[in-house]
């Protein structure tokens, strides 16, 4: 009767622990990548944050810098190499900053905490200019009641006063992601509604300081993050079409319009496009599977026109991490 | 000669119980491990039956309908609040409003969102915004309100509270999604945060494909300040999260409700029962993103205005109820 008793309790035990092993199994955990190295090997450095981190891939190893405290994101690389441009985000303000290449603080170059929440601003996105002597970046300045829209906004690297460089359209958000085509030429993602009152994201394409964008894509594309190649004849970015995936898309950047699309991955959370330093490929961020965090991926870009050959498969080239998918990856 | 009698069986003897036969002691140890087993579920599954009991309210009242048979579409209305201590806990507005009609032959959800500004004649007995019914006379009125004003049968609500929403997302690990823009918001409220309900923090969501886990989801939701589409915009980001909780939820299964419903304590109030909510669970899975139909009231369908000194939308009732009827037949 004992070893009935025994086995029955047992028996529970089983049940109670088959139908918890039922449940859904959450992503691993989340490892920080200075103690991980990647599958494969890369080209160059590349900086990426991780929960306000920031991290330096070299070869296949993983190296946390620690420059003070946390909030670090979006690093960008200057063109001389000996710095990087990168925002510091707090609470209720952001800030620019450029470090040196091991994560030490050269100079703080805006100071956004204002006191009170009509005077704090947010600083993002910051990007050199090819010459490395002006630096581009977001900011939500003017500001005036409701309205908080971020508009684009240069800077000497150097120090010195900010100017502005777009108008946003009011109430959407504003305009982000700047990329320096040289002189004071500048592509962006800027936001506006349909008639059907949706919002949507397309590259904007300016020439000159305060003067109006022309849209480089079509509002139903609804594409954003872009980066130029590094001969500046191409433009990687992620479109969505409205839904809830993305699709990495490759165009040629012709004068002052983009050619035909060349898609190297679809349906999938894919953000933070960085091209290769020899222009031969791109590092993006995107779950592995679906509720996956943001893992580091690479994928060879083929030269020549869409309808060329076949991109590669993507390569994942970590497993555990979880990057920040709003962060640029910088990447010489 | 002594009397040798022969010895009778004892009594004792004569009344001992026969051995079980094998049977008897393999049904008495089948029905042991089934007793067991069952003792086990149920100690799985006690959470789960603790906070259905809590949150599970059905509708009162005359029209409280027979509960829609299984394949037949049905129509939930689901309810958020600011359930911060700027409210009472029984005097809570509802700020979110979207009837939700599932059709699960045709795989189709619509999705309409109900202006909370949207000036209505309440069940309750007078004409206000339509948020305030909620407040007025509970899940009863916010239903019955809808049904009178939009003549459609509500079968089913379900109310979350802020807290509940965040915990909510939290426990299925965040949801991944594609911010259409920047939301920016200077003037968010800082209720959850402890200290003064009435004050407020900044926020910024950036755009594009990321994780949100529960607080920063909800400041999507919820910020509506640096929007032209002012609540309709909002309204359009709540149906986007609640589509990808929807898409989260489909990767659960029934070991994961207790700890899902432990996550609520008390944020959650619903008519639908623990069977209903298990018939729902597989359902979502088959809906795919082209069978889901999402309506705002935009104008012309509402048209601002002030009433009783109050900024209030009014309902455009020739166009709404055409519309309702189509997606809510």
């Amino acid at each position: 009767m004992v070893i009935l008793g025994v086995a029955m309790v047992g028996f529970a035990l089983s049940v109670y622990l088959g139908i918890a092993s039922l449940r859904h199994r959450p992503p691993a955990a989340v490892m920080t990548p200075g103690a991980l190295s990647v599958q494969a090997p890369v080209a160059g450095v590349l900086y990426l944050t991780q929960n306000g981190g920031l991290y330096k891939l070299q070869g296949n190893r993983f190296t946390e810098l620690q420059p003070p405290g946390g909030g670090w994101m979006q690093p960008a690389v200057a063109p001389d190499h000996r710095s990087l441009a990168i925002i510091k985000r707090n609470p209720e303000w952001s800030d620019l900053f450029l470090l040196d290449l091991d994560g030490r603080p050269l100079s703080q170059l805006t100071r956004n905490q204002g006191g009170d929440l009509t005077s704090d601003h947010w600083a993002f996105y910051p990007t050199f200019s090819p010459d490395g002597a002006t630096i581009y970046y977001s900011l939500d300045n003017p500001k005036e009641g409701f309205r908080v829209d971020l508009s684009i906004w240069a800077l000497q690297s150097a120090g010195g006063s900010a100017r502005q460089w777009s108008v946003p359209n009011p109430y959407t958000g504003g305009d982000v992601a700047p990329v320096s085509l040289g002189g004071s030429t500048i592509i962006y993602s800027g936001f506006g509604f349909d008639e059907q009152s949706h919002v949507h994201s397309q590259l904007y394409f300016q020439a000159r300081p305060l003067e109006p964008g022309r849209a480089l894509t079509t509002p139903g594309e609804d594409c954003g993050q872009p980066a130029l190649s590094p001969d500046r004849t191409r433009v990687a970015m992620i479109c969505t079409g409205g839904q809830q995936v993305g699709r990495l898309v490759v165009a040629e950047l012709d004068g002052a319009g983009l050619s035909a699309r060349q898609v190297l991955v679809d349906g999938t959370l894919c953000a933070a496009p960085s091209w290769e330093p020899d222009g031969g490929g791109l590092a993006y961020l995107a779950p592995a599977a679906p509720g996956g965090k943001f893992q580091l991926w690479y994928i060879q870009v083929p030269s020549g026109s869409p309808s060329g050959p076949t991109p590669r498969t993507p390569i994942q080239l970590t497993t555990s991490l979880g990057f920040d998918p709003t962060s640029r990856i910088a990447w010489f | 000669m002594a009397d040798r009698k022969q010895p009778r069986p004892s009594r004792a003897r004569a009344s001992r119980p026969r051995q079980p036969s094998n049977l008897s002691l393999a049904i008495l140890t089948a029905f042991g491990f089934i007793l067991s087993g069952s003792v086990a579920v149920t100690a799985y599954f006690l959470p789960l039956l603790t906070v259905a009991a809590r949150s599970s309210i059905p509708l009162p009242g005359p029209a409280a309908s027979a509960p829609p048979l299984p394949g037949r579409p049905f129509t939930v209305l689901l309810l958020g609040s600011d359930d911060d201590s700027k409210f009472p806990r029984d005097k809570l507005l509802t700020q979110s409003m979207i009837l939700v009609r599932v059709n699960p032959q045709a795989k189709q959800v619509t999705l309409l969102s109900i202006p909370r500004d949207l000036w209505v004649p309440l069940s309750t007995g007078h004409s206000a915004k339509i948020d305030l019914a909620y407040q007025e006379g509970g899940a009863r009125a916010a239903v019955d309100t809808v049904a009178r004003n939009f003549k459609i049968q509500v079968d089913d609500y379900a109310w979350i509270g802020l807290r509940g929403l965040v915990q909510l997302i939290d426990q299925i690990g965040g949801i991944d999604i594609v911010t259409t823009n920047p939301v920016l918001d200077d003037f968010y409220p800082a209720d959850l945060a402890g200290g003064n309900p009435y004050g407020y923090s900044r926020v910024a969501i950036l755009p594009g494909p990321q994780r949100l886990d529960g607080l920063r989801a909800l400041e999507y939701v919820r910020s509506r300040h640096n929007d032209i589409r002012e609540d309709f915009g909002r309204s359009e980001r709540q149906q986007q999260v609640l589509l990808t909780i929807k898409q989260r939820l489909t990767e659960l299964g029934l070991a994961d409700l207790p700890d899902l419903a432990s996550t609520f304590n008390g944020e959650f109030k619903t008519s639908l029962t623990i069977d209903r909510l298990r018939d729902l669970l597989p359902l979502a899975r088959e809906f795919a993103p082209a069978g889901v139909h999402q309506v705002l009231l935009l104008p012309p369908f509402t048209t601002s205005a002030t009433v009783e000194g109050q900024d209030a939308l009014l309902p455009n009732w020739n166009l709404i109820l055409p519309l309702v009827h189509e997606s809510f037949p």
